[in-house]
C-alpha cells in the first residue's frame, strides 16, 4: 500500500503536527511579533486567541506562586488548523490533513511569519508527528485480535503460539521502537491498541466528524531532527527542508504497518460481520 | 527500556522512557494540547502540593501550639513565686498602661490600683497576671521582631478593626496572641476570633447619652 494516507476516505490520521523549538523567547520578542504574524498568516489562519502558559516554579518551601504566559494561536475558522507561538516553540497542527504537499505548504508559510515576526535564535528541533486512530469495525475489543490489518512483527507479543508458550492472556499491550534516520534524526513509532481515543475531540484544535470512541490500534510516528553539532540560524527554509526529510519515514512506517485488509477498511469497504 | 505510560486508555503525552542510554520523551513532539495540558496539570499539582504543604503545616502548628502552651505553663509557675507587686512592676516596666492592664484583668482600676499597694487578689486574678507577665516575657525573649511588646499588644490586628492584642489577652486567647505572633496575619486572626468582624462596624467609638443627657463619645465593648 502506497497511497497518501489522507485521500483515503476513512483515513486513520486524526492529527499531524510540526513543532520547531527555539531558544526561549524574551517577554519584547513575543509581544512584538503578533501584529506581524498575524498578518501573515491572516488569509489561512484568520482568527487570533489566546492560550495560557503557566510557568510553575518550586522553592523549598514548596510551589512559588505560578506565573502565567499567555501566547497567540492562530486558527482557521472551523479550529482544525492551528499556529501557536509558544515561549519555547511554534506548533503547527491539523486535525484536517490533505496530504503533505499542502501540509508543507501551511509549515512554510507559518514558519516564515515566525521567522519574520519572531525571528527566534535558532533552531533546537523539528519533530513531525502524525497519529493514527486505525479502527476495524470486526475489532471490538481492546485485546483484539488484528491479525490481517496490522504487521504481524507489531503483535508479536500476543500471537498465538508466543501465547501459548506463556498461558498467559493478553490485556492490554503497548510498543515503543526508535529508528535511527539520518545525522541526527530519530522515528520513534509507539504502537498497540487503546481505547476511546489518541487524541481528544475536546482539544484545543477541534476533530469534525470523530469517530465514536472505542478500540483502536494507535500508530503514532513522531519524527524528528535534533542538530547535535550548532544552533542553526532559525528560517523558514531550514525547517522547511527538514520537514522534506523528516515525512518520508513516517510515511513509509505507515504504509508497512498497515497490511492489504486494512485497505478496504481505509476505502470504507469493510464493514461489521 | 523503562515505560511509564497508560496502557489501554490514551494518554496523549507526559510519558518518559529510557531506551538504551539515551533518555527520550515519548511523543516528544509537542501537540498543543500536550503545552496546554502540562500547563494544567502542573497547576494542579502545584495547588495540590500547596494544600498537602497547609495541611502540613496546621499539622505543625499543633505540635507548637501544645509546646507553647507548655512552656507558658512552665513560666507561669516560676511567675507565682514573685509576689503580686513584683509582676505588676513588670509589667508596668514593660510600658503598659494600667487601664489596659485592668482590661486584662478584668478588674478596675481601682482595684488594681489596691493591687500596687500591697493587697491581696483572688487566687485566678492572681494566676492570671502571673500568666501574663509570663507571656509578655516569652514574646520579648523568643520573638526578635517584637521589641515593645506593649506597644505591639496595643495596635490593631487590622486596619479596619479596632481588635488588638490586648483585647485577645483580655478574652484569655493567649493562643491567638502567640500565633499572631509568629505569622503576623491579623486577618487569619481575627477571622478566627471574630467571624463577622468583616461585616460589623468597626469603630470602637460610640455615641451614648451622657450623664447630661446629651451625647457622648465613649469606647464600644466588644
Amino acid at each position: 500500500m502506497t497511497e497518501e494516507p489522507s485521500r483515503l476516505p476513512n483515513a486513520p490520521l486524526v492529527l499531524a503536527v510540526l513543532e520547531a523549538k527555539y531558544p526561549e523567547l524574551t517577554p519584547a520578542q513575543a509581544h512584538a511579533s503578533r501584529p506581524t504574524v498575524r498578518e501573515a498568516v491572516r488569509d489561512a489562519l484568520p482568527l487570533m486567541e489566546n492560550i495560557s502558559e503557566n510557568l510553575i516554579t518550586f522553592g523549598p518551601e514548596g510551589p512559588l506562586p505560578t506565573q502565567t504566559r499567555t501566547f497567540p494561536r492562530f486558527t482557521t475558522r472551523d479550529r482544525t488548523t492551528a499556529l501557536a507561538i509558544t515561549s519555547h516553540a511554534a506548533v503547527v497542527e491539523t486535525t484536517d490533513y490533505d496530504g503533505f504537499r499542502k501540509f508543507h505548504q501551511l509549515i512554510k508559510l507559518t514558519m516564515k511569519a515566525v521567522e519574520d515576526g519572531v525571528s527566534p535564535d535558532g533552531i533546537l528541533r523539528v519533530g513531525l508527528r502524525y497519529i493514527d486512530e486505525i479502527r476495524v469495525p470486526t475489532v471490538t475489543e481492546l485485546a483484539g485480535d488484528w491479525t490481517g490489518y496490522i504487521d504481524d512483527h507489531l503483535l508479536a507479543a500476543v500471537a498465538s503460539d508466543f501465547l501459548a508458550k506463556t498461558e498467559l492472556e493478553p490485556k492490554a499491550w503497548q510498543g515503543l521502537v526508535q529508528y535511527a534516520t539520518g545525522p541526527d534524526q530519530v522515528l520513534q513509532v509507539r504502537y498497540g491498541p487503546q481505547e476511546g481515543y489518541a487524541y481528544d475531540p475536546k482539544g484545543p484544535t477541534r476533530r469534525k466528524n470523530p469517530a465514536r470512541p472505542g478500540p483502536f490500534f494507535l500508530l503514532d510516528s513522531d519524527s524528528w531532527w535534533e542538530p547535535s553539532d550548532e544552533v542553526p540560524p532559525f528560517t523558514a527554509e531550514e525547517i522547511s527542508d527538514a520537514c522534506t526529510r523528516l515525512h518520508p519515514p513516517l510515511r513509509h512506517i505507515f504504509n508497512v504497518v498497515s497490511q492489504d485488509r486494512l485497505r478496504s477498511v481505509y476505502m470504507n469497504e469493510e464493514v461489521s460481520q | 527500556m523503562t515505560v511509564k505510560t497508560d496502557i489501554g486508555e490514551s494518554s496523549g503525552a507526559g510519558t518518559e522512557t529510557t531506551i538504551g542510554t539515551r533518555r527520550t520523551g515519548i511523543g516528544g513532539t509537542r501537540t498543543l494540547a500536550d503545552i496546554v495540558g502540562d500547563a494544567t496539570m502542573g497547576r494542579r499539582s502545584a495547588e495540590s502540593l500547596r494544600e498537602e504543604a497547609d495541611r502540613l503545616s496546621a499539622g505543625f502548628g499543633h505540635i507548637e501550639h501544645d509546646g507553647l502552651r507548655e512552656m507558658l505553663r512552665h513560666r507561669t509557675g516560676q511567675k507565682k513565686k514573685e509576689s503580686l507587686v513584683d509582676r505588676l512592676n513588670t509589667l508596668s516596666g514593660l510600658g503598659f498602661a494600667w487601664a489596659d492592664l485592668a482590661r486584662i484583668f478584668g478588674v478596675s482600676v481601682p482595684a488594681l490600683r489596691k493591687w500596687r499597694q500591697g493587697e491581696t487578689a483572688f487566687p485566678a486574678n492572681d494566676f492570671r497576671v502571673a500568666e501574663v507577665t509570663a507571656l509578655c516575657e516569652m514574646l520579648t525573649d523568643d520573638v526578635p521582631t517584637i521589641s515593645d511588646v506593649a506597644s505591639w499588644l496595643e495596635m490593631p490586628l487590622a486596619v479596619e478593626s479596632p481588635v488588638t492584642g490586648i483585647t485577645l489577652l483580655a478574652e484569655g486567647r493567649n493562643d491567638l496572641v502567640f500565633r499572631y505572633a509568629r505569622d503576623g496575619d491579623g486577618d487569619a486572626i481575627l477571622d478566627e476570633f471574630d467571624p463577622g468582624w468583616r461585616e460589623r462596624p468597626q469603630s470602637s467609638v460610640v455615641v451614648v447619652a451622657g450623664p447630661d443627657g446629651l451625647p457622648a463619645l465613649t469606647i464600644r465593648d466588644r
